[in-house]
């Protein structure tokens, strides 16, 4: 720990010796544990082949703090990729590193009772989670998933299976960034600052788009307002998951690592510091307000054209407007670029799929 | 009134076709609601169990679970079309099975028979988009579209049409206080709002299995022409070709793949010699055809979507179409295949799909639909 240092006695005679200063003692060997270390995951976005549109949506997710939703058939890898977020995440700071290991410990979850939470935490409840199991609850208030996954991700599986009720319980943590739980004697606020990951199917059957599927418009439309709109309005990332045809795809590329793309993910986080240094609350691209969008995410007359033609085309809501400059500005400060270009609208716009797809249904 | 015609349908053991024959006689349902067995008897072509079944049904308590009826639907919106309603098609009325009394929300218009668009629920894209097609093409020519707002195929000819701004009619299996499919809820107040939902059973029954075929022979008593779009093996839809042919109805069906098992059956009736559907012309009535064919009418040809002139492609641009014409493609396997970087080929991705000839689902691209039906070999592919 940083400033801090330790000595050890073995009785009282030495603690007066060493308060008097008449003896001098050395501090005990550095304990400056890995607390912003290297990750000791497991999993690396290596062993993840053949789908670098998806790790470029997730890469723009985990550096702006953008929330993002994975739509694919079972067994895509949406799982896999979401598992894999968390070691792409800036290295933690001590700050956190103390935030989440005291979170833990009052949920009685430290399983190395020595040491600080290294790594960053990854969540993912059942789609069967009580309401209370993801906000907190109990006495004494124990936090919920959305605290143990503070500093981390929240991964929800399958999320048109939550129920509704408590996926629109989630819409104050995300907004607020920490969470009240009231009791008649006492209320506790607990930190769920998470980054939201979700993953559903994308039709009832699950291969929409593909030509096996035989899902009216009607159903699927049906099917996807199971997830409530506020929840989806809080979700500037939508990105389709295929599965990969290993035989073709495995052998000819090469995917990068999860240092490499973190690499990234930290460099453009210091840009977007350095932008928001000024204003309190906001520290990524996600959480900029209109005003300051209309501030820091300028396109040119060739990027607006471009906007301007897909909203004719795909017929997106004003409301999609925003989260496509914000993308927009992710990508460009992923790529160093003080302004945004055409470039970054137009891979902005691959963004949000699923808002794509409504222009093409047939349904009224 | 409307209540004895209630009372008459709800006969038990007594059909639609001997329900009219009763009427042919006695005129009115009230009549044959006070006729005596005497009476009854005199009619030669009615048999002695309708008429015992008939005496049986002559009591009050019957005729007060009509009223409710009536009084039911009147509260709901739901109003009554009996035989002898001028609003009534002649066409439909002929049919023998057609019931005596129809409950409908809505406007029934006089421009009737119509032409039925029906098929599978399970439906391809290329069923939906034959479906849209021919129903965006009877709305731009005023012509009643007739459906049973099924899931599918029904549902999507039905929404064509009302975005065509055109009048449909839709004939369900089940009381119009309900919807079925559920999620068909909005499509069907947008059909009693500018078209109408007719049912043959009062408010309040739910739908049956059973009610479906009968159902579908409304379809086509309403009808002159039906279309089949997609039929799978033993499927509703084929039902609804067989009953159109016994009620003397044009029947067209829509070739596809022999390979598709949601056409088989509209194949094998091509197979036995219903015509195959090429073209939405062939919608318009026999006499109307032959005066369009003797016309020039390329105006109207003109006017699809789907006929726009091939633009001019760059060289990056054929190669992915090309490329895609073999099989849809991860937009990975592109760059590799066409030795490009994601952001050029992006751009080209985005002009693509912009025009309408591409589809990109998250990484996978694919030819939009429509793209099949251009001559793409008109640019050498």
């Amino acid at each position: 720990m940083q400033g801090l240092e330790v000595y050890g006695f073995s009785d009282l005679r030495t603690v007066v010796e060493f308060l008097n200063g008449s003896k001098p003692y050395v501090p005990a060997a550095d304990l400056d544990i890995p607390a912003t270390g290297e990750d000791t995951a497991s999993v690396d976005f290596r062993d993840v082949t053949g789908q670098d549109m998806v790790i470029d949506a997730v890469l723009v997710a985990a550096t702006g703090g953008h929330n993002i939703l994975l739509i694919g058939a079972p067994g895509c890898g949406k799982s896999m990729i979401a598992k894999r977020i968390p070691t792409i995440l800036p290295a933690l700071t001590e700050e956190e590193a103390l935030e989440i290991t005291k979170i833990y410990s009052v949920a009685g979850q430290i399983k190395n009772r020595d040491i600080l939470v290294t790594s960053r935490p990854f969540r993912a409840p059942h789609h069967n989670a009580s309401l209370n199991a993801l906000i907190g609850g109990g006495s004494p208030v124990i936090p919920g998933e959305v605290s143990l996954a503070n500093n981390g991700v929240l991964f929800l599986d399958e999320i048109a299976e939550f129920s509704r009720k408590t996926l629109d319980a989630l819409r104050q943590p995300l907004e607020d960034k920490q969470v009240t739980v009231a009791r008649v004697k006492n209320s506790v606020t607990y930190p769920c600052n998470f980054m939201l990951v979700a993953a559903m199917n994308p039709c009832p059957c699950g291969y929409y788009g593909q030509k096996r599927c035989r899902c009216t418009d009607y159903e699927v439309i049906k099917y996807r307002q199971k997830i409530s709109g506020p929840i989806l309005d809080r979700i500037d990332i939508q990105k389709y998951v295929h599965p990969v045809d290993f035989m073709s795809m495995s052998k000819k590329s090469r995917s990068r690592s999860s240092a490499e793309l973190r690499e990234l993910v930290q460099a453009a986080r210091d840009r977007q510091q350095a932008r928001f240094a000024g204003i309190k609350g906001v520290t990524c691209n996600a959480q900029m307000n209109e005003a300051m969008i209309k501030e820091f995410c300028v396109i040119d007359s060739k990027g607006s054209r471009i906007l301007q033609q897909a909203y004719e085309r795909f017929h997106y809501s004003a409301r999609s407007f925003n989260k496509f400059l914000k993308v927009a500005r992710t990508y460009a400060d992923i790529d160093g670029a003080g302004q945004i270009e055409h470039t970054h609208i137009l891979a902005a716009l691959t963004s949000r799929d699923m808002d794509k797809e409504q222009a093409g249904m047939m349904i009224i | 009134m409307n209540a004895y015609w209630v009372w008459l349908s709800k006969l038990k053991g007594v059909g639609p076709v001997s329900q009219k024959r009763l009427l042919d006689t006695f005129k009115s349902p009230q009549r044959i609601y006070c006729a005596t067995e005497a009476e009854l008897s005199t009619i030669p072509v009615v048999r002695p169990s309708i008429i015992k079944a008939v005496i049986a049904g002559q009591c009050t308590r019957l005729l007060e679970q009509a009223s409710a009826i009536v009084e039911q639907a009147t509260g709901e919106g739901i109003r009554l079309l009996p035989l002898d309603d001028p609003l009534y098609p002649a066409a439909a009325k002929a049919v023998p099975a057609a019931p005596v009394v129809l409950y409908y929300r809505g406007r029934i218009k006089t421009n009737l028979p119509g032409v039925a668009i029906v098929g599978s629920r399970r439906c391809t894209e290329y069923g939906k988009m034959v479906a849209a097609e021919a129903a965006t093409f009877l709305a731009q020519h005023g012509i009643t579209l007739i459906s049973g707002m099924a899931k599918g195929i029904d549902g999507y000819g039905q929404t064509a049409c009302l975005q065509a701004g055109g009048y449909t009619l839709a004939f369900l299996a089940h009381g119009l206080d309900q919807c079925y499919p559920r999620e068909h809820a909005t499509l069907l107040e947008r059909i009693v709002a500018e078209g109408a939902a007719l049912s043959a059973y009062p408010p309040g029954v739910p739908p049956k299995k059973e009610f479906f075929p009968a159902r579908n022979n409304l379809i086509t008593a309403w009808s002159h022409t039906v279309l089949i779009v997609e039929a799978g093996k033993e499927s509703g839809a084929l039902l609804t070709a067989r009953y159109a042919l016994a009620n003397g109805r044009r029947v067209l069906a829509v070739p596809n793949s022999i390979y598709c098992p949601e056409s088989i059956g509209a194949n094998q009736l091509i197979f036995q010699g219903i015509p195959p559907y090429l073209n939405p012309e062939q919608l318009l009535a026999e006499e109307t055809t032959a005066i369009t064919a003797s016309r020039n009418t390329p105006e109207l040809l003109q006017a699809q979507p789907t006929s726009r002139p091939v633009t001019n492609w760059s060289v990056q641009q054929e190669n992915i179409m090309r490329l895609l014409h073999t099989a849809p493609r991860q937009v990975e396997e592109l760059a590799l295949e066409l030795k490009t970087d994601r952001t050029t080929l992006l751009e080209d991705l985005w002009t693509l799909e912009l025009d309408g000839f591409i589809r990109i689902q998250g990484s996978r691209v694919m030819l939009a639909e429509s793209t099949n039906v251009i001559g793409l070999t008109t640019n050498e592919i």
